[in-house]
């Protein structure tokens, strides 16, 4: 039988490496995050996590790169022509022309990504149909069968794109077998889709988040991608603050998924590292990670002595670390004028965060 | 409703009173397995907690008795088995499977209750075991839709967190928590753990025959988000680079004239683009001062243009295109900027076409070509430079 499916997809950032090959490097720090908090529990690491699971690194930054990398070519060819008279074509040209440096290049690598994945619809096709090939591909059947059990761990950007992607898998039905789509021919529902710093709603493009298939199974939603879904944010996080996911009481397929204990709504507040957005900060909280391992292994595995071990996990220690956090809020809110970014400077924020948190680790 | 709850208890009960008895001629694969696994557990002073039963049983997933390498039941075999069996024998090897996953239940007590809900084991059983016969009975009968309820993949799974298995109703978590209260050893845990293990064992299995009979569907699937996968490809990476401000709108075109529910879904790329103000590194052969014609470096600049193709076996085919394009190069006694078109040829993007320039010794006629400096680099970046550059063997 096959092993439980875990994909993880990632957020903003240069997940590529020079020769615009897949990174895995965020991914496979990502699983090792979930295995450290796996681990810690007696009965859930009886069985070892790669005996579990199968984990599968489902990456979308080559084809922004690709792009960028392509424009930063035409830029420099340009650039480097010498044809005094094109000056005209220069100047529209110029400012491409760094675009695919991974370095220290936080407005084209963070800010440009998400930019790009919202505001260009075409580039967003793009990247769809390149992560559904890879998902259809690690779901499929092989030699030991079908899977059975799978789930998403997404972070960041990957949250939207996880919830675009899904939602046309689980809405697609190709001629072959109409009334049936690509993702219920092949596998069931995904047993839990969780989004670690959920910034789909602020992200939303073609399909509204509340009304899509990317919800919990109930008796008003037998089509859907999940069994159940996990709404994660950390209050420290200064990306989940503007437009948070957060479906009213009218929207009935999340109330009843929430009152069945299918829909987690957890809002976390601990700093465990400088960038508070990173999923390991979030991973690392019990809040977190103990219902999250329960849905991956099972109700019951994490005794409640051990459950109440893990809360005594200090939320925001008060050593410099608690200062370095405190220090960096200030200055990305006092970038916005003293106040939180709303979701029309989320952005902005993509880059400035990210370039002031390289500042405050390098001090 | 305190005598529905009573006659449900009542049932529940004698249901497992009823399966310890049966389960005296039949073997459960896990049932060693899980006595080994909890005196273990004790041994190293771990109490086992009648809500945590469910955790240990889980571990047999995968790997273990349950479907894995310690299932002694022959179903894993069968189904691995299925979708490489020649078509004249697949309804006997499927037959063989069903056999096989009917047998877990079999044995055991089972009814028909009115009550779909109902929670006692005998009525669980009954459920379940309905459901196989009927989806057997259903891929009997040859090629049922995949779409038919009873074929759902939703249906014939065990949601991890608390054991659920929807055909049947039952979620394993809470039925072991209070079938074992009393202890992980007692008779009556056990004989629920050995009622888990086949209920999850034939769920999984069904869904494995499922899913066979889905494998020509899910290929068709797979061979469709593959082509579109390499249609949107190469509509960024082979043909011509879209500058951002071409990219803008072209994907407001696309969501203007893409209806909206295809958009939500895997539209097919476009076979089609507008160009604006899209400058590259060209060469113009251009004629000086003296009369003389020579070929000038130049940057050209398409200032607006169309271009289209059609889709085929995932490769844009029968590209055609033409811009009104600016030239920019600086040729002695004439002036630096002139104005043409350019027609757009699908070999490695590359576009020709003529721009007229004025010059002192009167107006001339050019002919310009440019490249797309992505499209070589791509091209060449594999190459093995040696063997490039290479003298041709004679």
């Amino acid at each position: 039988m096959r092993k439980h499916v875990l994909l993880f997809v990632h957020g903003m950032g240069a997940y590529v490496t020079e020769a615009g090959e897949a990174d895995h490097t965020w991914s496979r720090a990502a699983a090792t995050a979930l295995k450290e908090q796996y681990d810690k529990y007696q009965l859930v690491r009886r069985k070892r996590f790669e005996d579990r699971f199968e984990v599968v690194h489902i990456n979308y930054d080559t084809e922004i790169f690709k792009l960028v990398h392509r424009w930063q070519e035409e830029s420099r060819a340009i650039l480097a022509a010498g044809v005094p008279a094109a000056a005209p074509a220069r100047r529209l040209v110029k400012w491409l022309d760094d675009g695919a440096q991974l370095e220290d290049n936080f407005a084209w690598t963070h800010a440009a990504c998400v930019i790009l994945y919202r505001f260009f619809p075409l580039l967003r096709q793009r990247v769809k149909i390149h992560v559904a090939n890879q998902i259809q591909k690690a779901l499929a059947p092989n030699e030991n069968g079908a899977v059975s059990a799978w789930s998403v761990i997404a972070h960041s950007l990957g949250t939207i794109v996880t919830h675009d992607v899904l939602h046309a898998m689980d809405s697609t039905t190709t001629t072959s077998e109409a009334g049936i789509s690509v993702l219920d021919t092949m596998v069931p529902s995904a047993n839990l889709i969780a989004m670690i710093a959920n910034v789909s709603k602020v992200l939303e493009n073609d399909v509204d988040v509340y009304d899509s298939l990317v919800v919990p199974q109930s008796m008003v939603q037998n089509q859907s991608c999940c069994f159940s879904y996990f709404n994660c944010n950390n209050v420290l996080d200064p990306f989940v603050r503007p437009a948070p996911f957060r479906p009213g009481d009218d929207k009935t397929t999340w109330t009843l998924a929430r009152a069945n204990g299918a829909y987690f709504d957890i809002v976390t507040r601990n700093a465990h590292e400088l960038n508070v957005h990173s999923l390991r900060n979030y991973l690392v909280n019990p809040a977190v990670h103990i219902p999250l391992l329960e849905q991956l292994v099972g109700v019951g595995t994490i005794t409640d002595e051990e459950k109440e071990e893990a809360a005594k996990l200090e939320d925001v220690p008060l050593d410099q670390l608690g200062a370095e956090v405190s220090e960096l809020t200030t200055r990305v809110r006092s970038h916005f004028g003293g106040s939180d970014p709303d979701a029309s400077q989320w952005f902005d924020l993509a880059g400035v965060f990210f370039s002031m948190l390289r500042g405050g680790s390098n001090a | 409703m305190r005598n529905r709850i009573w006659r449900a208890l009542q049932l529940s009960l004698l249901g497992f009173a009823a399966l310890s008895e049966a389960q005296a001629v039949e073997v459960e694969p896990c049932a060693e397995i899980y006595e080994a696994e909890i005196n273990d557990l004790q041994s190293g002073g771990q109490t086992i907690a009648g809500s945590s039963v469910y955790g240990v049983l889980s571990l047999q997933l995968e790997s273990g008795c349950i479907l894995g390498e310690k299932d002694s039941t022959g179903i894993r075999q069968l189904y691995t088995a299925l979708p490489n069996v020649p078509d004249e024998k697949r309804a006997k090897a499927r037959a063989d499977l069903f056999d096989a996953i009917e047998a877990q239940l079999e044995g055991l007590p089972s009814s028909t209750c009115a009550n779909p809900g109902d929670p006692a084991a005998a009525c669980i059983v009954g459920r379940q075991l309905k459901s196989i016969r009927d989806v057997r009975e259903l891929l009997e009968q040859g090629n049922p839709p995949l779409a038919d309820p009873k074929l759902s993949n939703n249906n014939w799974t065990v949601v991890t967190g608390a054991g659920r298995i929807p055909i049947s109703g039952v979620a394993l978590q809470p039925l072991l928590a209070t079938e074992c209260a009393e202890g992980a050893l007692t008779p009556r845990c056990r004989t629920a753990v050995d009622l888990a293990a086949k209920l999850m064992r034939s769920a999984l299995g069904t869904f494995q025959a499922i899913s066979a009979h889905a494998r020509p569907t899910i290929e068709g699937n797979a061979e469709f988000l593959s082509k579109r996968d390499k249609e949107w490809n190469s509509y960024f990476n082979d043909i011509s680079v879209q500058y951002p401000w071409e990219l803008g709108f072209n994907g407001w075109w696309f969501q203007k004239k893409t209806p909206a529910e295809e958009r939500r879904g895997f539209p097919r790329a476009p076979a089609r683009k507008f160009i604006a103000l899209h400058p590259a590194v060209g060469f113009e052969y251009a004629e000086g001062i003296d009369g003389k014609r020579t070929t000038q470096g130049a940057v050209v600049l398409e200032v607006f243009g169309y271009e289209r193709w059609h889709w085929k076996d995932g490769k844009a085919a029968g590209r055609v295109g033409a811009s009104l394009a600016i030239s920019f190069t600086d040729v002695v006694g004439a002036d630096s900027v002139g104005y043409g078109m350019m027609f757009h040829t699908p070999y490695r993007n590359m576009s020709m076409g003529a721009v007229w320039r004025d010059g002192d010794s009167g107006e001339s006629v050019n002919f310009i070509f440019n490249l797309d400096p992505s499209s070589w680099i791509n091209h060449y970046r594999n190459f093995d430079l040696m063997e490039f550059i290479k003298a041709p063997a004679l």
